[in-house]
């Protein structure tokens, strides 16, 4: 909602393209969440076409499974108040203050 | 056959550019499944993309031609980055280690910019307040992701995605850490919109 308000006026190829641009976004954060931080198997070791073609296949299984845990959440909020983005978000940062934490105080 | 790395690295960026609209669609089907609905076929964004490109290009008389050029620099950013990242191989690809996560982060932030620029230059007051909110999610989710990238990049050592992932897998303990299990949460792709095509 938010990042399509930001669209009303253009129109035609660049709507298209900023359309297109945000599905890219989505692909490469997904990407980035499973293969870099949460999902690291599965990927190519050697450039053959059928090591190639199977983790793109893979890829594609990880990031639904990713979706669905993303859609279970997204689902059970009716909505998400502007207002209430600054409260879910600043948990979210304090979470990760803590993960350096643990990480300095010689937990993890 | 085996294929040269600068060729998978193309297939990196094609599979980037091509397959994208099909996880949008795939997740949206999802989405609809789950809500008890039918919903679109997977193959949806393609057709709006499509239709999209074909249709007429009109320009507010009050916004400058950097309002058109805005979607094509962000387009840019989103396939240079996906060559910044393992998104189907092990191994470093040509051109691979030219950023660290944070470089990546940074080409992301270059068309978040834009796309702001683009809807403050088209003189609208609804665009304008899109661009001031999308902005501060963004100042307020981008402190976090960066302490993510730090966390995870205190485990491995590193903050290259390539050498991220390699650590990872060549230890599933990291992954169990405290440190890393408190951080990956937080990269939430949840805040991409979920249906980039709900307008109209």
């Amino acid at each position: 909602m938010i990042d399509d308000a930001r669209l009303f006026e253009h129109s035609g190829p660049e709507m298209g393209l900023f359309k297109w641009g945000a599905s890219m976004k989505q692909f490469v954060l997904y990407t980035i969440f499973c293969n870099v931080l949460l999902l690291p198997p599965g990927l190519a070791s050697t450039g053959s076409v059928a090591a190639v073609a199977l983790a793109t296949v893979l890829l594609f299984a990880k990031m639904m499974l990713v979706a669905l845990v993303v859609i279970a959440i997204d689902t059970s909020f009716a909505k998400l108040r502007l207002y209430k983005i600054t409260e879910y978000i600043a948990t979210g940062l304090l979470v990760a203050v803590l993960a350096v934490f643990a990480w300095t105080a010689g937990l993890g | 056959m085996v294929l040269q790395p600068l060729v998978v690295q193309a297939f990196q960026v094609g599979a980037t550019l091509f397959l994208s609209p099909l996880l949008t669609g795939l997740i949206a089907r999802a989405e609809a499944l789950i809500a008890g609905k039918r919903g679109p076929s997977v193959f949806q964004p393609y057709r709006d993309i499509v239709k999209l490109l074909r249709k007429q290009r009109l320009r507010p008389d009050v916004a400058s031609p950097f309002f058109l050029v805005a979607p094509y620099i962000a387009c840019g950013c989103y396939a240079t980055v996906s060559t910044l990242i393992p998104v189907l191989t092990t191994y470093p690809l040509p051109g691979a280690t030219y950023g660290d996560i944070l470089g990546g982060a940074f080409v992301l932030a270059i068309a978040a910019f834009v796309t702001a620029l683009a809807a403050m230059d088209a003189g609208s007051q609804y665009t304008s307040i899109g661009a001031s909110r999308a902005t501060m999610v963004g100042i307020l989710v981008e402190p976090t992701l960066i302490f993510v990238f730090f966390s995870v990049a205190f485990i491995t050592g590193t903050d290259l995605p390539y050498a991220m992932n390699a650590t990872l897998r060549h230890s599933w303990t990291d992954v169990v850490r405290p440190a890393h299990l408190f951080s990956t949460p937080e990269e939430s792709p949840s805040r991409v919109p979920q249906r980039p095509s709900s307008l109209g």
